[in-house]
Order: structure tokens, then sequence, then C-alpha cells
């Protein structure tokens, strides 16, 4: 059952990325922008132009240049970014860290915010405070990642100077890490100082991406605990005399749940998109930034093996999520 | 009688729009008492059960009456007194058994969680107990339906974990709602037999909803005829079947299909009878 599902998804994965790496390789060549004019001092010679065009492989007929890119792939090869001389997969691994874990913060913070909310609404229903909770919920939805990104700088990084404003860590820190999992090496060998000094850079962007995933949380999971509010078996356990908290929480939660995660595996993926713009506002140095220089640079491996990262991240989001909704559901679990 | 268990007194409810759902209706049980609610769907007799555990949907208000349980007024108490006669004293065996387990908690904890909240055992001792109470309702292979999760039982065995789990704490009330209108026939009687069984071993009362008069025939000792959300005749169960005194109460028993004489047609009750009923209820009710 579970090597069946792995399986499959695994087979589905392969065709995905295989579809995104067409789409990605035909779409940097077809917009405007050349990637050697990009590279050479104005003024060039034709000739030299022409030289570097070969050097590259961009000299080539579309067709061949994609498969000489593929079989560079299957070989562990992702080419040599433009811009910065050095391998792709050596630029995109440094980097991916950066992103899964303020991605990983973000949703972590989405999550608890958008269920405590939905939570207090439900214990709420009917009263001032779930109007209340409604109306907010309803103008943060309205509200994009990066306009909150921008405020944050604004209030807590300028009027009021409390958290940095930019980079991952303090650039004169001396890092005593291993990987670049700053924040989860930093916890797991016990550097709490660390790990507070990763978050006050880490929380601005981190809420800023998170506030619009939350607000959907907390309107399809108000949504789904007032209906599973409604159940027989609920009703029974009100009828056994417990509070309303430990009913909404050991009743009516774990049957919530279900539809809720399975639209956050969807609106994740968005937020890993978000990250793009909201990294690039903060400086943070992961890969959303580094794709907004690729693209300014019209760095054509690195722009592929970046979107073919996003691709993965997102292929993985959505299995993980597909296999939470199984341990949740006893009634999938044995069909 | 001695001091009232249930005491129901000039119970009216209307809807939001005006409509009345229950018309000053009155009923008193004793200890150890089984009364039967007996009338057609909309008759009022699931509302007046609802009313007892406080659960009456919000477009449903309670304008005049009393329920007393065992002397405390349950209208308009406050939360904590409700919470504390729900489950321990008063519990509920619901009427559809696919419906009224949580699908994603396993058997043993939906049974023991009221044995640890309110009886404070153990989660040893309250699996223990909860083993106990599977093998009272007569389920076999006790430890795996423990483990089990709802969908993996059939209907007759998840109504007998439910009635289990009513019993759990030794009420003095047990509200039966159609407890077995879910089940097919051949179960129904079983469970029928075993809430008798158990109701008088436990010498619990039970305020059994049914619209059916053979089951109120086999387990009551009351009974209350509703007619749209009014008493039509309170009695005994004797004396209903041999001496009904309402034109309805007669035609509901003629309406009753008859097993011992095959080949009889079924007969509805007319609308002349359900006219006279509902004059006969509008002169009550100007009196």
């Amino acid at each position: 059952m579970w090597y069946r599902i792995l399986l499959n998804r695994l087979i589905l994965a392969a065709v995905t990325l295989l579809g995104v790496a067409v789409v990605v390789f035909v779409l940097v060549r077809v917009v405007p922008g050349d990637p050697i004019a990009m590279m050479i001092a104005p003024g060039a010679s034709e000739a030299d132009i022409q030289d570097l065009r070969v050097r590259y492989g961009l000299d080539l007929p579309i067709v061949q240049q994609f498969t000489v890119w593929i079989k560079g792939i299957l070989a562990g090869d992702f080419g040599k970014s433009f811009s910065l001389r050095q391998g792709v997969v050596g630029l995109v691994v440094g980097r991916v860290p950066a992103t899964l874990e303020l991605a990983g913060l973000a949703l972590a913070i989405a999550m608890g915010l958008g269920v405590g909310i939905a939570v207090v609404a439900t214990l709420a229903r009917g009263r001032w405070l779930e109007t209340l909770i409604d109306n907010v919920n309803g103008l943060v939805l309205a509200v994009p990642d990066f306009i909150w990104a921008l405020v944050f700088v604004l209030v807590l990084g300028v009027l009021w100077p409390v958290l940095p404003i930019s980079g991952r860590v303090d650039p004169r820190l001396d890092l005593d890490l291993a990987s670049n999992f700053y924040l989860a090496e930093a916890f797991f060998t016990g550097q709490f100082k660390l790990v507070g000094h990763l978050l006050t850079h880490m929380i601005m962007p981190a809420v800023a991406l998170a506030l619009p995933l939350a607000a959907i949380i907390a309107r399809v999971m108000k949504g789904a605990l007032q209906e599973a509010m409604l159940q027989d078996y609920v009703v029974l356990a009100r009828i056994k005399g417990f509070s309303r908290l430990r009913i909404v929480l050991q009743e009516a939660m774990r049957n919530a749940v279900v539809p809720v995660l399975s639209l956050t595996g969807v609106q994740f993926t968005f937020l890993v998109g978000g990250t793009v713009i909201v990294e690039r506002i903060f400086s943070y140095p992961g890969i959303g930034n580094m794709a907004i220089d690729a693209v300014i640079n019209r760095d054509l491996p690195l722009i592929q093996g970046l979107v073919l990262a996003f691709a993965i991240m997102f292929i993985l989001i959505n299995l993980a999520v597909d296999l939470i909704t199984i341990v949740l559901n006893p009634r999938l679990r044995h069909g | 009688m001695r001091r009232p268990l249930l005491d129901i007194e000039g119970l009216s409810a209307r809807t939001a729009d005006g409509q009345a759902v229950l018309l000053d209706v009155s009923l008193l049980m004793g200890p150890g008492e089984v009364h039967g609610l007996v009338g057609q769907s909309g008759a009022g007799k699931t509302s007046i059960a609802k009313a007892v555990l406080g659960i009456l949907p919000r477009a449903i208000t309670l304008n005049e009456g009393s329920i007393r349980f065992d002397g405390t007024e349950l209208i308009g108490a406050p939360a904590a007194t409700l919470d504390k006669l729900l489950g321990t004293d008063i519990a509920l065996i619901p009427q559809d058994p696919m419906t009224a387990l949580n699908p994603s908690r396993r058997i043993g904890a939906q049974l023991t969680d009221s044995l640890r909240l309110k009886a404070g055992l153990s989660k040893s001792a309250a699996m223990e107990r909860a083993r106990k109470l599977l093998e009272e309702v007569h389920l076999t292979d006790t430890r795996r339906i423990l483990r089990a999760y709802p969908h993996e039982l059939s209907g007759g065995m998840r109504q007998r974990v439910l009635i289990a789990s009513a019993f759990a704490l030794n009420p003095r009330l047990i509200i039966a709602d159609e407890p077995t209108s879910a089940l097919d026939v051949t179960v129904q009687k079983q469970i029928l037999r075993l809430i008798r069984r158990l109701q008088r071993e436990h010498e619990t009362a039970v305020l059994f909803v049914t619209h059916d008069l053979g089951v109120v025939a086999q387990i009551c000792d009351d009974v209350t005829v509703l007619f749209s959300g009014a008493v039509v005749e309170q009695t005994t169960v004797h004396h209903l079947f041999r001496h009904p005194r309402h034109v309805y109460t007669r035609a509901l028993i003629a309406s009753n299909p008859r097993y011992d004489q095959p080949g009889a047609s079924l007969r509805p009750i007319s609308d002349e009878v359900i006219a006279d009923t509902l004059q006969s209820l509008d002169a009550k009710g100007a009196s």
C-alpha cells in the first residue's frame, strides 16, 4: 500500500519534472534578452560574441541544446552559472536550506495562527468576537505577502527599529555550523542564543509570508470545525458533559483537519513561490533571491536549475501532504 | 409515587417563526422506570428528549415550563451544573450508531474518556472497565474491539458499544432516542432485550423515544402519546393497549402492522382522526 503510493508518485514526479524542464528551457530562450550581451563589456566585437556563443553551446539548434542539458542532468551536472562561473548544483544546494527554513518557519506560524484563530472563533460562535475575527480575517486575506513585508520593514525596521531588516545572520558573527541549515543545526546543537539571533532576522519575512496563509487556514478550518461540531458524535460528546474546548480539540479537530491539510499543501506551494519577492525585500540569501539575480543576468543554466529546485520542492510538499492525510484518516489506511 | 426522578411540567417550545413545537407537555418519571414517548414524526418526542439534554437547536426556544431532574431545574441551569449531570447522571443512547461514533478515534479511547474524566480512573483501570462493559453488552473479542475504529464494526456492534458507553458511569436516567430504528429487524430485538436487561440490573430510568408501539409494548412501563407537540394520552402500557381512551391512540394502535394476521392490509391513520385530534387539542388549549 505505502510503497505502491510512493512508486506511483515517483513516476508521476519524473513526468512532471520533465515537463517543467521542457517548459522552462524553452521559455528562457524565447523571452527577449541575450545572455551573452549581459556577460560581455559593451562594444565587444561581433567575433567575440560569436566566440562566447559557441563556448556556451548557444549556437546549436534548441533541440540539440536541450539534449545536451538533459544528458548533463542525468550525469548529475546541471551546467555552470553564466554570471557566477560556478556549478549550478553547488550554488542551488548551498542556498536551498535558507529558503526551506524560512518557508518552514512561515508554515509553522501560519498553521499555529490559523488553527488557533479557528478554534477561538468556533468557541465564540454567535458572539461579537466571532464577527470581529471574521472581519479581520477577511482583511488579512486581501493583503498579499510582499505588502506585509514592506509594512514590517517600514514599521519595525525604520520607524521603530527593533528588528534587523536584511540578511539571515549578522555578517560579523562567527558561525560554528557545519551545514547550511543554520536554524535547525543551531537548535539541535543547543546554541540557543544563535537560534534567537537567527529568529530576529527571520521573523519579519516569515510572518509576512505566513499571514495570507494563516487567514486561509483560519477560514477553512473554522468552516470545517463548525461543520464537525454538528456531527452526531460531537453532540454525544457534549452530552457526556465534556468542556467545549475539549470537544473542539478532541472530537472535532481531527476530522476537520483533513480538508484543511490538503488545502494547506496547495497553498504552501504559493507560499514558497512568495519567498522569491519576500527574500528579495529582506535581502535574504535563499534561492528566491538568487532566482531574481539569475533572471536579471539572463543566467540560463542557473534559472533552469532553480526552477527545477522549486518544482522538486512542490512535488515533495504534495507528497508529504498526501501521506499525512492517509495517516490522519484511518478509513483510508485500510482501503 | 416516590420522589420523581424526572419531572417535566408545562413545557412549551416554538420555532423562531412562531410555530409551536411543544405545547404544555408534562411528564413524570420515577427512578428505574421505563417511559415511552410515542408519536409520528414531528410529534415532538425528540424535541422533549433534546430539551432534557439541553441540545435543542438554536431555532427552537423553550418559552414556558420546567424540567427538573431529581429536584434540580435544568432549564437555564449554569453550564457547570449541566456538565456535572450530563454523562454522569444522565446519558444518551443515540439514534444512529453509524454517525454517533467519532470515525477517527479508536473505540477504546471513546469508551474510556468519560471513565477517566468523570470517574477519575487511570488509563489502565478505565481500559479494564471498558472491556468489562463490552462483555456486559455481549461483545466478544473485546480487546480487538477496543483497538478498532468505528468503520471496522457493524451497526449492531456499534450500537452495543454506544449502549455500553451510556451505562458506563451507571447513570440514573438514560434517554434512548429511537435506538433501534437504524438497525435491521433481527438486531432490533436483541438490542431492545439488552437495554431492558441492563436497565433492570442497574435500576436505571429510561426515557424511550420511539414511533413503534411494538417497541413500547416490549420495553416500557408508562407511555406518553404525543400528537403535534401536545400530549394526547398518558397512561401505563398495560392500560394503553387494553383501553386506549383517545381516538388518536386507537388509530395509532390499529395502524401497527399485525404479524399474527398475515395478509391483513395496513391501516393508515385517516385524515378524519387527525382532524378530530387537532380539534380536541384546540378545545384543551382553549379551556
